[in-house]
């Protein structure tokens, strides 16, 4: 839970950051095509390590609930980030 | 039928979500503070305090019902779990009814003292509002419940449909654009706890589904008492011997059930014909040992205190129901993961709120005339203020009315489920008073100015107001209080965001005509 979380938000952070739309919210300027896959794979390598690393700890049945959970807020989290961007 | 796919869902999914949007955003709400309330309970019974010791508490309800009800037909012991401290003991006399079981209720502490708690239904009250309504008999209730839950998964699966980019506007939320912002809050809210909305929906139905699609039992057994057999442990009720028998030591049959579960706690004893030769106890597991909540029951004879034959083990249906209930009701939750239920349940509360609001932000552009919208549309815009705020503020109220009410005064404990609806039921006749913008940021501020009460009455009325308790570390008043003025703060910028929210031309002619009246 305390490693899980921080690595779900990176992880859709960089979900985020590879979206042109928010490139302009966060960064100021559009990332290549290059580099936006690589945000993308980079989210998606961190959202299944926070998936191994739930279920290493509590288990299958019990990781996989922690995650979803914790998938939820870490997105909102994201989400008012680029928010916090948008309005500046 | 000309229109495509995406507009017939569209369709679907706005008067579904109207139509049972005050009633899911009830069910929501409530079923959200359900996951604290334990903790609920705890804090509107100011006087239990201490830690909890299961032995001791259990050893001493049985003494006192010994002492105070013999000859009854039943005692049971509703011992505490992780995450309370008293456990709850109840006899039924014969010929009594199960729900007259309030009339002998008692609690005892962790060190097996009886304690005078005022009388209140807790946690629980909200708990069962949340599926039994209130002040309707409890199977319409559910009825209304179920189909409201059955519509919430056409409106989950119609709106996945209607969202035009879910991957797109993925984390897009735009603040102060009026219809765009509304549309993008309840998007957001719905997307990102999407498997959460859905499970706990699905589930939901599935808690109640003996009810909702009774016709599998009979198909299957003969009795339906047998399938209670089979799936709740439920045994034959014994026989009265008429001979007395004094009964063997409770705590070692509570061992014997420990090392059973391999140290998983027992969370409910019932004893049937106490004092009998024929009397037998019933020891089933704390509904939070597992994520199935359903626990096994074990049997003992209470005379020798031998563990009678073992329950047969569940099948696979059984099994995944209880597993099913389990992860609905979130029992088994360590406190981090009770927190992401609560976050999640709070998710959902918005979800339907911010979709009753979208309703109107939508269809106020396309009225005929603003200054007089029609009175389907005046009707909607004030049930929904009258709801998002009202019920949250009633809450508050039962809240306060736990700490107001005089112990000991008669029905003290539907005095203060009145009094949610008192509180619930006077925002709604205010809000239909005011005309709807003022409506808005005065039943937002009443709500805020409620939940800010409940601490401080809490502190001026028992000695455990929240910096005492933050001193003693009293870790689950502290989080109580505190939750109370994050909630009152929620509401108190709402209101002030409404108030501040440069007014619509509709708004500002309308005042216009206020200040010449």
């Amino acid at each position: 839970m305390v490693l899980c979380l921080p690595i779900a938000i990176v992880g859709f952070m960089g979900l985020c950051l590879g979206m042109s739309r928010h490139q302009r919210d966060v960064l100021g300027r559009v990332l290549s095509p290059m580099r936006s896959a690589l945000c993308k794979a980079f989210g998606w390598t961190a959202l299944a390590s926070s998936f191994a690393l739930a279920i290493a700890r509590d288990g299958a049945a019990m990781g996989a609930v922690y995650w979803a959970g914790m998938l939820s807020l870490a997105a909102v989290l994201v989400a008012l980030w680029t928010t916090w961007f948008s309005r500046r | 039928m000309k229109e495509g796919l995406r507009q017939s869902m569209a369709w679907l999914h706005t008067w579904v979500g109207l139509l049972f949007g005050w009633l899911l955003f009830a069910v929501f709400v409530t079923g959200t503070t359900a996951y604290f309330q334990d903790e609920i309970t705890r804090w509107m019974q100011p006087e239990i305090a201490g830690e909890r010791n299961l032995d001791a508490s259990a050893e001493g309800a049985l003494a006192y019902m010994k002492t105070h009800a013999q000859g009854a037909e039943s005692w049971t012991i509703q011992l505490p779990n992780e995450r309370s401290v008293a456990a709850m003991g109840y006899w039924k006399e014969k010929g009594e009814t199960f729900r007259q079981w309030r009339d002998h209720a008692f609690m005892v502490d962790g060190q097996g003292r009886k304690v005078d708690a005022r009388d209140t239904t807790g946690g629980w009250l909200l708990y069962r509002l949340h599926f039994d309504l209130h002040y309707v008999p409890v199977l319409w209730g559910r009825w209304a419940v179920g189909l409201a839950a059955m519509f919430m998964l056409v409106a989950i699966v119609s709106g996945v449909i209607t969202h035009k980019k879910i991957f797109a506007d993925f984390f897009t939320m735009r603040f102060g654009k009026g219809q765009r912002s509304w549309l993008d809050a309840h998007n957001l809210t719905a997307v990102l706890a999407l498997p959460f909305h859905f499970m706990i929906t699905y589930t939901g139905l599935v808690t109640l589904m003996s009810q909702y699609m009774p016709w599998g039992i009979p198909a299957a057994y003969e009795h339906p008492a047998d399938y209670y057999r089979d799936h709740l442990g439920a045994g034959e009720p014994p026989k009265r011997s008429g001979i007395e028998a004094p009964m063997a030591s409770l705590s070692d049959m509570i061992r014997q059930a420990r090392e059973h579960w391999q140290g998983a706690e027992p969370g409910f004893i019932a004893i049937a014909l106490p004092g009998d030769a024929h009397a037998v106890v019933k020891i089933t597991q704390d509904t939070g040992a597992a994520m199935g909540t359903r626990g096994e029951t074990l049997s003992f004879d209470a005379a020798t205190g031998a563990m009678r034959r073992l329950p047969p083990v569940k099948g696979g249906a059984s099994q995944t129901e209880s597993v099913m209930v389990g992860l609905h009701a979130g029992r088994f939750a360590p406190l981090a993961l009770r927190w992401l239920y609560f976050f999640s349940g709070v998710m959902g509360s918005a979800m339907v709120a911010t979709g009753l609001v979208l309703w109107t932000a939508k269809r106020r552009q396309q009225l005929p005339d603003p200054l007089r919208p029609h009175v389907g549309f005046r009707l909607v815009e004030k049930l929904n203020i009258a709801t998002i705020s009202g019920l949250p503020c009633g809450i508050a109220v039962y809240f306060i009315a736990n700490r107001l009410l005089p112990t000991g005064i008669p029905a003290r404990v539907a005095w203060e489920a009145h009094w949610l609806f008192i509180g619930w039921g006077g925002v709604m006749l205010y809000v239909f008073l005011r005309p709807p913008r003022r409506a808005w940021v005065e039943a937002l501020a009443i709500a805020a100015t409620a939940f800010l009460a409940v601490p401080l009455v809490d502190a001026a009325t028992t000695d455990r107001g929240m910096l005492r308790s933050l001193l003693a570390g009293d870790l689950v008043f502290v989080a109580f209080d505190a939750c109370m003025l994050v909630t009152a703060a929620a509401f108190g910028w709402a209101a002030w965001t409404v108030h501040r929210r440069p007014a619509a031309t509709r708004h500002a002619t309308r005042r216009g005509k206020e200040a010449v009246a």
